[in-house]
């Protein structure tokens, strides 16, 4: 069932074991999960059916430290959440980003990718994905990775006429859940806000967050500062451990046979560093996309390295004239090291139209991860010339260590942390089953559990996760 | 789908190899296969009057030609290493490409 109005729903008269809060990717999953279980749930999503700009001037913020996206527009506050303008890429974390890596404090997580394995059909599915191949070595230090270009399903496209039918779910439209109301052990309620003005308090016997990596912190520090603690009674790690997965390009690369590394049509090739390769140099992981170079481009580089190599430059130049794909853009983006600085607060000063202080967001990239962009694109370029597969240029402003650009992209719009998972209450938010620390009944899904980002684009481990925690919450609903 | 069954970049030398190749040559290396052999150690005069005599004139015309070349390397370090990866504006390269 889908109601545009907490009105309407309230003449319903439905009766939810639990109610989720959004209907993004992580939301919508939870609910299919526990309407195939026979557990009447209740979503309530902020937005409408469609865009407006009035539902998305309630996730304007500010950010303090480094250069990022207007917080408005990195995300979307409507049905189906931003996988509304998910660009599709899917790959699942890697083993490796579960574990612990001694350089870099605070990595880990309390469960391993095994976990999440068996859901990866399901998301497959509900990704629409073909299988993944593996990873191939290309030398001791480089992997060649598989990032798949999905069909990016709209979550409200593809799963609106199962919702509107289904006798176990109710969509409740345009009914924000300014807050919740706790007592330390469980959540009582969730305070909403419907039709410009509060529409009381909703109950269920279980709540889970699914409101995105930036509004899962957001509500959650807002509602424990109403209840002095009553709805997260362990916060020290709350809003904290912010990642993102800051994206620039970082070079050129000229390629013996660019074909080579096409897959999926998509005509980009990902490659990441092997788990001996960031012991040996304490770096993060990373991961290089090669984006074929417009032509002019091309000449204009092989004459660069006609300065520096000029056999080499001569021989390019022959290949660019047998075929004139050659070379290539290089973009990293890398694994942020998990920092406690980098966090959600809530504004002192600005509120939203319902009077919930918007988000200040603190983000900053560290020293590590500079190293990781040099000396990852060090090691990619030092693979492609010792196996003669290429050369490559890193780009002069991180060689000589300039400023980041601002006018590139910057970050992938991937917002993770803020409610990490761990078994440390001082460090994480969420248990291994996402439940929230000292609570019965509260649960988070979504990226803001993550408690490393990897390389990798977060829809697919997201997707994953939320069908274990709906398999969870099946069972503990059911009982 | 392995991607080392590829057409490789060419491994650029760092020398001619034509100048190697001639100083190689049966014809230019017999005078000194005697010297290590002989009975009696050879003087430095007669060996390179004998040398000297048993060379083409075509070979004696070459090794003059390709002298100023070697002033090239005079000053360079020998390339002990062509494989070695080297950092040159901002390039990653094998040393070897930078002949």
């Amino acid at each position: 069932m889908i109601f545009d109005s907490y009105e309407a729903y309230k003449q319903a008269g439905f009766k939810p074991k639990a109610c989720i809060l959004g209907s993004g990717p992580a939301g919508t999953t939870i609910a299919r999960k526990l309407d195939a279980a026979g557990i009447p749930v209740v979503v309530l999503e902020a937005g409408s059916r469609e865009f407006s700009d009035e539902s998305q001037d309630f996730y304007r913020g500010k950010t303090v430290g480094d250069f990022y996206f207007d917080l408005d527009i990195t995300r979307l506050r409507f049905m189906g959440g931003s996988s509304n303008h998910w660009a599709g890429w899917c790959r699942v974390l890697d083993k490796q980003d579960f574990e612990p890596k001694a350089w870099a404090p605070d990595t880990g997580w309390p469960i391993s990718r095994a976990d999440i394995e068996p859901y990866l059909a399901e998301v497959h599915d509900i990704l629409e994905l073909p299988d993944f191949r593996p990873d191939v070595p290309v030398s001791d230090d480089i992997r060649w990775v598989q990032l798949i270009k999905s069909p990016a399903v709209r979550f409200s496209e593809k799963f609106a006429d199962e919702l509107d039918r289904s006798r176990n779910i109710a969509v409740v439209l345009n009914t924000y859940a300014t807050e919740l109301t706790g007592d330390g052990k469980r959540v009582t309620g969730a305070k909403l806000w419907s039709n410009g003005q509060d529409a009381g308090t909703f109950g269920a016997d279980y709540f889970v967050t699914c409101t995105g990596g930036l509004e899962n912190s957001r509500l959650l520090l807002w509602s424990n500062q109403r209840s002095n603690g009553g709805v997260v009674p362990n916060a020290a790690a709350l809003g904290r451990y912010w990642m993102e997965h800051p994206t620039f390009e970082g070079g050129n690369a000229i390629l013996a046979n660019y074909s080579e590394f096409e897959v999926d049509g998509s005509n980009e090739a990902f490659f990441s560093p092997t788990l001996a390769a960031m012991e040996r140099l304490q770096i993060m992981n990373f991961g290089i996309r090669l984006i074929e170079s417009p032509y002019p481009n091309v000449k204009k580089l092989i004459a660069d390295l006609a300065c520096t190599a000029p056999n080499m430059a001569e021989w390019m130049s022959s290949q660019l004239d047998q075929r004139l794909r050659c070379a290539a853009q290089l973009y990293v983006a890398w694994e942020q090291a998990p920092l406690a600085s980098n966090q959600i607060e809530l504004s002192k000063t600005d509120v939203d139209h319902a009077g919930v202080p918007r988000i200040e967001l603190h983000w900053k990239k560290s020293p590590l991860e500079r190293r990781t962009l040099l000396e990852g694109l060090r090691l990619f370029g030092t693979t492609m010339a010792q196996k003669n597969l290429g050369r490559v240029r890193i780009d002069d402003w991180i060689s000589n260590g300039g400023d980041y650009p601002t006018n590139e992209e910057t970050a992938g719009h991937h917002h993770m942390g803020g409610t990490r998972m761990g078994t440390d209450v001082l460090k994480s938010v969420v248990d291994a089953n996402c439940k929230v620390h000292g609570m019965d009944n509260l649960y988070v899904g979504g990226s803001s559990v993550f408690c490393t980002s990897g390389q990798c684009n977060p829809t697919t481990t997201i997707t994953a996760l939320a069908c274990r925690l709906g398999e969870h919450l099946g069972k503990v609903i059911a009982v | 789908m392995s991607i080392f069954n590829r057409a490789k970049l060419p491994d650029v030398t760092p020398f001619s190899p034509g100048f190697d190749t001639e100083l190689a040559s049966p014809e230019a290396s017999v005078p000194f296969r005697n010297g290590i052999r002989g009975s009696r150690p050879l003087s430095k005069g007669v060996v390179m009057g004998s040398f000297m005599k048993r060379m083409s004139r075509r070979a004696i015309v070459q090794a003059l030609m390709a002298l100023p070349t070697l002033s090239l390397f005079r000053n360079q370090p020998a390339v002990a290493e062509p494989d070695e990866i080297v950092e040159v504006n901002g390039w990653i390269l094998r040393r070897s490409d930078l002949a």
